[in-house]
């Protein structure tokens, strides 16, 4: 079986894929039911350790910490997950469009999108939010459309290679049409790559969410994101350090298994990597 | 026997006792991600004496390549020596440290590979990069360095050394390239030379050139050549003794003579009767053609230096015409850069004729026009040269075979895989491919594959471009013979694009020979091979070696030597300057001459 492949003897798969898994059940427990309302504020419980009742502590309007993580790992792994399939979808479309193409539709499309990348990724999603208007899907598209220039660039580069390999005129010589050529021939052979890449933005994207949230930019309150719970923990950090740490930790750990996982993915899938 | 020509010079290699390499039962293995282990080399004892030319022939998969990485121990990652001894003057090479092997290769074993696009560096000066190896070995001054280096690039009869010492390696062709990576390794004069495939990626003419000058300097060096080859045209005109391998293991070695006229081994006779050679062919009537070439031009439009001038285009082909028949197969030779493929790309209608006209069955083939390019392509079909890039590497066979039947129209899904069951069938694979991916195919099922994707649609020609010179020769012959037997079951014509001579004498009914996108002579097979007329038709058959049994079951090698031939009265052969024309030398028989203007 390709899974058991892909797992054997690659312990960053296997951690990887754990510590993910974990965390999209967490997400999943967090659309069901939570221990408590994660926006109820209750001023005689606030800022409470760590205890029995509360296992992940209170924060400063005395709301359930673990309740928030819970609904906070849904929506910050969907607007993660959201944004890096906006960056793909866009990305592809016109990477492999313009590769194919090439001329001067091909010089238009990458002087944009040069010009595009010459901001740095947060301060354009700064802008697009500033016109998109802050919210889950205003985040979404913000990320997205930022990272849609880096995928376009990897995507053109291999259609450009893979448009000088021999199958593809020989689907040509076949009678078929450009269109069908690309999306039948030229498009599932560079999905290697763009999906490696996949990977790495998702981690990029938790990042960046939670850059925003912390800049107010985010998911407006009261609704909990993990980047929005660690913007306000920041004046209590002194007094409640577990405001901080556990959004905090809930981050790394996803990253960590994004990042475990993604390299496991990408030595899968480079031919040269699969022992034979 | 063989002419003894390069051979004369050389010592009887028996009577030296002891060898500058002896490899005693050296096994090579290749160990995996998972620790498991696959035999690359078993055993081989191949020894090389002073003054020694020894060649390695085997087919892909062999294990020749490792076994001479193995030589310098420059093995890839996850192969390792597991046993034997690689005894280098005196002193055992599997034991040696990094430190050791360093000083020994390039002053002690030199090392010339098959890819001189890739083995120079883009970055460096050939001076500098010749000066590299100097420096590290000897303790010379800047300008013995300098005279060394130019000395050397004299033997290699490189035109302009001065200026080649400056020049970067871009600036050379291939040959060129080889010539200077010869030199800047047989400088070091070192004690072997290990030639992986030198030529493999030349052109004939120039793949002769390179190995006559590879021969002559180390005949006078005195350098012992180890050549690793697929090719035993080479060997037998090379070669004093040769080893065969076969799935990392030597099945016969000996004298060249004995081994090639007298093998004693199955495996080695399948290799020299997997060689092409001529074959009687049919002639046929004279019929309507299918696919006729009207003067056709094609240039690559060149950079433009300012906005609105004209800008400076390369003429790919230029002004040819030739037919095909039904039935019948046209080769079209030339060197790379001939135009022979950018000719067949205008065929097919993947590129527009800048002038002339190609007629399929009477019809215009023009790219622009959809509708009637769409029909055409059902009848005319390509087979390209390497299986490995031409078959999407995410489909399966039968998905591949079935693409072309999209455009047949009124066939339901039960027909389809019935058209495409047949043709799998009838190129010789069976129904246990039909859900493979190309990578679990070998090199010559995946051409096979190719071919069935071309035939399902019943075409009437096919362009076979460069099609078994990615394969090795047993596996190359059986494609011929399969090619020939679909040819004879259905009647395709093939237009067959090939720089192999050899290929093309067993193949074609006509040939057309191209040189910088001009035909310089044409006609029937036998005309052109027994008596070429242009001094380029001439060379390329001088440059390629003919392997012949004999009635009495033994071979032959021989350099093909073509009479010379005179031009029409009052005529100069054409040589590339000014316009010609295509003189009739006997019936059917074209040359092409110089125009006379006056």
């Amino acid at each position: 079986m390709i899974f058991q492949r892909f797992f054997r003897k690659r312990i960053n798969a296997k951690i990887g894929a754990l510590l993910l898994s974990f965390f999209i059940i967490a997400a999943l427990i967090g659309t069901i039911a939570t221990p408590y309302d994660p926006v109820l504020m209750d001023i005689r419980a606030r800022l409470k350790p760590p205890s029995s009742e509360h296992w992940f502590g209170t924060d400063q309007f005395g709301r359930d910490i673990l309740s928030r993580l819970l609904v906070g790992a849904r929506e910050s792994l969907t607007i993660s997950f959201m944004s890096v399939l906006c960056a793909l979808g866009l990305g592809v479309t016109i990477g492999a469009a313009s590769g194919y193409r090439g001329g001067s539709f091909d010089r238009g499309t990458m002087a944009v999108l040069d010009a595009v990348m010459a901001f740095p990724g947060l301060l354009l999603a700064l802008g697009i939010i500033a016109v998109a208007g802050p919210g889950k899907w205003g985040v979404v598209t913000a990320l997205g459309l930022a990272y849609t220039p880096g995928i376009t660039r990897v995507v053109r580069s291999t259609v450009l290679s893979l448009r000088e390999r021999e199958f593809i005129d020989a689907s040509r010589a076949l009678g078929n049409s450009d269109t069908f050529t690309l999306l039948r021939h030229v498009v599932p052979n560079c999905m290697t790559p763009v999906i490696v890449m996949g990977t790495s933005l998702f981690a990029t994207a938790l990042l960046s969410e939670s850059a925003l949230a912390f800049l107010g930019l985010g998911v407006p309150p009261p609704n909990p994101t993990w980047g929005g719970m660690l913007a306000e923990s920041k004046q209590f950090a002194s007094t409640a350090i577990w405001i901080a740490i556990f959004p905090g930790v809930a981050i790394s750990l996803t990253l960590l298994g994004t990042n475990l996982f993604g390299d496991a993915l990408r030595d899968h899938l480079d031919p040269r990597m699969n022992g034979q | 026997m063989m002419p003894m020509s390069l051979r004369v010079a050389r010592p009887d290699p028996a009577e030296k006792a002891r060898p500058i390499i002896g490899v005693d039962a050296l096994s090579i293995s290749l160990r995996n991600r998972f620790g498991e282990t696959r035999s690359i080399v078993n055993a081989v004892d191949v020894s090389v004496h002073s003054g020694e030319i020894r060649a390695i022939v085997g087919e892909s998969g062999s294990g020749k390549t490792m076994l001479a990485r193995s030589l310098v121990k420059l093995l890839p990652p996850g192969m390792e020596i597991t046993d034997g001894r690689i005894e280098f003057a005196g002193s055992d090479l599997t034991a040696a440290n990094e430190t050791t092997m360093r000083s020994i290769r390039g002053r002690g074993i030199g090392f010339v590979f098959q890819e001189p696009m890739l083995s120079l560096n883009p970055a460096l000066r050939i001076g500098d990069q010749m000066a590299e190896g100097l420096r590290l070995h000897l303790n010379l001054s800047k300008e013995e360095i300098r005279e060394r280096s130019l000395a050397m690039l004299h033997r290699v009869r490189l035109k302009d050394p001065e200026a080649a010492l400056e020049a970067y390696p871009h600036e050379f062709s291939g040959g060129m390239r080889q010539r200077i990576m010869l030199a800047s390794v047989l400088m070091l004069e070192p004690k072997l030379l290990i030639a992986d495939e030198p030529t493999t990626a030349l052109d004939a003419v120039i793949q002769r050139d390179v190995l006559d000058i590879m021969v002559e300097l180390t005949r006078d060096l005195g350098t012992a050549l180890l050549l690793i080859t697929h090719d035993l045209g080479l060997v037998g005109q090379y070669a004093n003794t040769v080893s065969v391998m076969r799935k990392g293991e030597v099945v016969e070695q000996g004298h060249v003579s004995d081994v090639i006229s007298r093998p004693r081994e199955e495996y080695t006779r399948n290799l020299l009767t997997a060689c092409p050679k001529r074959r009687p062919r049919s002639i046929r009537e004279q019929s309507t053609p299918v696919l006729e070439i009207d003067k056709v031009t094609l240039l690559y439009a060149g950079k433009k230096r300012w906005p609105f001038s004209a800008s400076t285009g390369v003429r790919a082909v230029s002004d040819v015409s030739f037919d095909v028949r039904p039935g019948e197969t046209v080769s079209v030779v030339g060197e790379s850069g001939s135009g022979k493929t950018s000719l067949g790309r205008v065929i097919l209608g993947l590129r527009a004729a800048t002038e002339g006209q190609v007629r399929f069955r009477g019809k215009p083939v023009d790219p622009n026009d959809r509708v009637s390019m769409r029909q055409m392509r059902r009848s005319l079909q390509v087979v390209f040269q390497d299986p490995g890039s031409s078959l999407d590497p995410r489909m399966r066979v039968k998905d591949l075979v079935a693409e072309g039947l999209r455009h047949v129209e009124g066939l339901d899904a039960k027909e389809k895989l019935a058209r495409v069951l047949t043709s799998v069938a009838d190129v010789g694979l069976d129904e246990n491919f039909l859900n493979r991916f190309p990578h679990e195919l070998s090199g010559g099922q995946r051409q096979r594959v190719a071919i069935a994707r071309a035939i399902v649609m019943r075409p009437e020609l096919i362009v076979l471009d460069e099609p078994v010179s990615a394969l090795d020769v047993t596996i190359q012959a059986q494609v011929l013979d399969l090619l020939d037997e679909l040819q004879r079951r259905y009647g395709f014509a093939y237009l067959f694009v090939s720089h192999d001579l050899g290929v093309v004498e067993q193949v074609s009914d006509r040939v057309v020979v191209m040189y910088r996108g001009r035909i310089v002579e044409m006609g029937s097979r036998d005309q052109l091979f027994d008596h070429p007329q242009h001094p380029y038709t001439r060379r390329l058959l001088a440059a390629s070696a003919e392997i012949q049994q004999q009635t009495d079951g033994s071979f032959t090698i021989r350099r093909r030597s073509p009479q010379e031939a005179a031009p029409p009265p009052g005529q100069s052969f054409y040589d590339g300057a000014g316009s010609y024309d295509l003189m009739p030398a006997t019936d059917g028989h074209l040359v092409a001459v110089t125009r006379n203007e006056a």
